[in-house]
């Protein structure tokens, strides 16, 4: 996951003065990078818009917060995932009982995993269509855990919820996910 | 397959997984188009430079003001600079008509002697005739007339015309106060002008009367034109709150247009910010709606629902408010005939009537921001923290300068008579400072620096005792200094350069100098030592010092160097001369000094 931009201390010292053209520079180098963690998170596209926007003013804002210990687009793209979830409770607020695993769990069970290597053929827009599919919590799990690389107890702490939950919530995250691939592309699951 | 960079330590291999990682990890999406106006709109203004602003420029000002009364005493007390030379004669003591020991020849104009030295050679006043039967002070040695052209020439100076020096001065005085009034009104009168012309651009609607007729009478009587212009500002203002309260009234009349129909003033005068908002609110709703795609993650209908009430409600606010200006215009248009004469409103003061005031686009904008704080554990995260301190505490400076001094100084004491106090006739003359300073660093933005000083206050003494006898002497106070300033940083340090107030009281021990005393009309100047039994000066002294601290890191940010400036005003607070002297009157030196020098910073 290492990321191709090079975000420099000149770049940085400008943005913490309030110059525009370089925050827009900052925003161009990484607008890109962190709609696509946004959109992981976010149950709408709109909601991610809307979380992007708010990562960025957090960036510009806090930019002092960032004391320079690790990459800087690691940095940006943890505020990213905190506002994203951030944006998830929302929604759960105000939809509340949407987002239990429901019936999808039951139309799957019998359906065999895809094989890893097939996943290759699979567009990664494809992939993000179906992990979106997944309840909002399952895939909050699935992805800290898959792809950002937080471990359970972080990820519990994260959430809130408990060690055991992030770890039973995962596995049926990745079952649920394997059976929506499953069923959309019987082919991945042939060989 | 690779080792996956950022497996959880907890997570046993799984193929499903480390494939989901490869293919989404470095996912990306393109943002949506009208983001960046979005982030940008919510920024908060850029950081300006200390300069500009107002609350870093208040020591600034401060130490101005602080220079600048003090300027305004000193020119009060009629002895700042500009006049070499004061007359013994305008003093109200009289100084006997005898040969001066303490005097000089002056040889011609230009040769003027040393400002230190006393020559002590005698002056035959026999040359000089009559003229030199008794001092006389002119108040400028160069341009102290001669004794073939000026008036006193002719006749003998006596102590009874002395004061017409002072007499003569009074009318260009009161000429000056009549010009400084008349200058003053026409300021008044312009500035009047300026407003009333001002207002004549905004409007827009009010008729021009000015002409060069009345531009020149401006001119010629800029009183009473002030006066003709302050009626019409009043004309104009009055004509302006008529035809708005008219179209409020009138926006008033229609029962559905009442509640919502923003008043007169918001309706003619909106913002710029207010449309610019409005319209980034209502481009970015239509890109955000034109530019997902339909099939993909598709938006919440209640989401789309409130997006578009609140676009429907600003295009509705909108058309209604156009509506009620239309009619407000043509109900005023309709009902003021005398206001038919003025020409119509330009096309721009029209447009910029007929925008909505967005309200309800506010509202909307807030609804649609969601909250910016915060999860609390990215807050209560470590790099969540401040910035560190820098780990410097420790610093060596060393510094030194020119300073302007002077003094306060008491009554004349008694014991002279009618002799003049030379005291009272000092002016402010150059001194010197210079000092080195341990600096520590204290909690937050206060430091506090120690260390040795030595202070030089310095007043000159210029007198025209004679037309042919000057007397020049620089007196000179020396104090070694144990200076302790406090100061208090002012803002954060922004690059290489760094503000700071500065507190300070220094502890002074008399180490010499020189003063001029008048020994029976024997202008002669006493050197004093640090040890001399008979110094009038007290041996101890307290002053206050207050100043501001600029520092400029030279280098890098790990430089250990900086250059400081520090314009610093003190003041002696302790009686600086002895109080069982008598015969000298109480002085209380102070001095306004730039100095310059390093800082080291240790460790």
């Amino acid at each position: 996951m290492a990321s191709a931009t090079a975000v420099s201390d000149a770049l940085l010292t400008a943005c913490r003065r309030g110059e525009e053209a370089a925050q827009f520079q900052l925003y161009n180098l990484l607008s890109h990078q962190l709609m696509g963690v946004c959109l992981r998170y976010c149950p709408s596209r709109a909601e991610a818009e809307d979380a992007l926007q708010n990562t960025f003013v957090k960036l510009f804002t806090r930019l002092d917060q960032y004391r320079g210990e690790g990459p800087f687009e690691a940095w940006a793209r943890r505020v990213a995932v905190h506002t994203s979830l951030h944006a998830l409770e929302q929604h759960r607020l105000r939809h509340p009982g949407g987002y239990g695993p429901g019936s999808l769990d039951d139309e799957a069970t019998a359906l065999p995993s895809p094989e890893p290597s097939a996943l290759d053929e699979l567009a990664a827009a494809d992939l993000l269509h179906h992990l979106a599919a997944l309840p909002p919590g399952y895939r909050a799990v699935l992805n800290l855990y898959a792809i950002e690389g937080y471990s359970h107890a972080e990820i519990a702490q994260l959430l809130g919820i408990a060690e055991g939950t992030s770890k039973s919530q995962l596995a049926r995250a990745r079952q649920l996910l394997a059976q929506r691939l499953c069923l959309a592309n019987p082919k991945l699951c042939q060989s | 397959m690779n080792e996956p960079a950022n497996l959880p330590p907890d997570a046993p291999r799984d193929p499903l997984l480390d494939a989901l990682r490869e293919r989404l990890g470095d996912y990306g999406a393109p943002p949506p188009p009208g983001a960046w106006a979005g982030i940008r709109q919510r920024l908060p203004a850029p950081v300006l430079p200390w300069w500009r602003r107002p609350r870093r420029l208040l020591p600034l000002l401060a130490l101005l003001v602080l220079v600048g009364l003090s300027g305004y005493l000193l020119s009060l007390s009629g002895q700042l600079g500009g006049q070499p030379a004061v007359p013994l004669a305008s003093h109200p003591a009289r100084v006997p008509a005898q040969r001066l020991p303490g005097a000089e020849i002056p040889d011609g104009a230009a040769a003027l002697p040393s400002t230190n030295q006393l020559d002590n050679e005698p002056i035959a006043a026999a040359t000089q005739g009559t003229n030199a039967a008794a001092p006389r002070v002119w108040p400028n040695a160069a341009t102290a007339p001669t004794p073939t052209t000026t008036p006193s020439a002719a006749s003998p100076p006596s102590l009874a015309k002395a004061p017409l020096p002072a007499a003569t001065k009074t009318a260009p005085l009161v000429a000056a106060a009549d010009s400084r009034r008349s200058k003053g009104a026409a300021r008044r009168a312009g500035t009047q002008l300026l407003a009333a012309e001002s207002l004549r651009k905004s409007s827009a609607n009010l008729h021009v009367t000015a002409s060069r007729s009345a531009t020149s009478r401006r001119a010629r009587y800029p009183l009473a034109t002030a006066a003709g212009a302050t009626s019409q500002l009043r004309h104009r203002r009055n004509t302006v709150a008529r035809l708005a309260r008219l179209r409020h009234h009138v926006s008033g009349l229609n029962p559905q247009k009442k509640t919502t129909t923003p008043n007169a003033h918001s309706l003619a005068e909106p913002t710029d910010s207010e449309h610019t908002k409005a319209n980034n609110l209502r481009i970015m709703a239509a890109q955000r709606h034109s530019t997902r795609p339909a099939g993909f993650l598709g938006s919440p209908p209640h989401l789309a629902r409130r997006t578009r009430r609140y676009s429907g409600a600003a295009a509705h606010q909108t058309k209604r408010s156009a509506e009620a200006t239309a009619a407000a215009e043509s109900t005023v248009k309709e009902t003021l005939t005398p206001l038919s004469a003025y020409p119509p409103w330009p096309p721009a003061a029209r447009a910029e009537a007929a925008a909505p005031a967005s309200l309800a686009l506010h509202r909307a904008d807030l609804l649609l921001l969601p909250p910016a704080a915060l999860p609390a554990s990215l807050a209560t995260r470590p790099d969540s923290s401040p910035p560190a301190r820098p780990v410097r505490r420790w610093a060596l400076l060393a510094t030194a300068g020119p300073t302007l001094s002077y003094r306060t100084i008491g009554a004349a004491p008694s014991a002279l008579g009618t002799r003049p106090d030379l005291a009272h006739l000092e002016r402010p003359a150059l001194g010197f400072g210079a000092q080195v300073q341990v600096r520590r660093v204290l909690t937050g933005r206060w430091a506090l620096a120690v260390g040795l000083g030595y202070q030089e206050y310095a007043t000159r003494l210029a007198l025209q005792v004679h037309d042919t006898l000057r007397v020049r002497q620089r007196d000179t106070y020396q104090l070694l200094t144990i200076p302790v300033q406090l100061s208090y940083a002012l803002g954060t340090p922004r690059g290489h350069l760094a503000k700071a107030l500065l507190l300070g009281a220094e502890v002074g021990w008399y180490r010499g100098g020189r003063s001029t005393e008048d020994n029976a009309g024997n202008y002669q100047q006493q050197t004093y030592t640090a040890t001399a039994t008979d110094s009038i000066y007290a041996a101890k002294t307290l002053a206050l010092s207050l100043g501001f601290d600029l520092r400029y890191r030279l280098g890098g940010p790990a430089s250990r160097w900086q250059w400081l400036v520090q314009p610093t005003a003190r003041y002696v607070l302790t009686p600086f001369v002895q109080p069982n002297k008598a015969g000298f009157s109480p002085r209380q030196p102070f001095s306004l000094g730039l100095f310059t020098g390093f800082s080291w910073d240790i460790r």
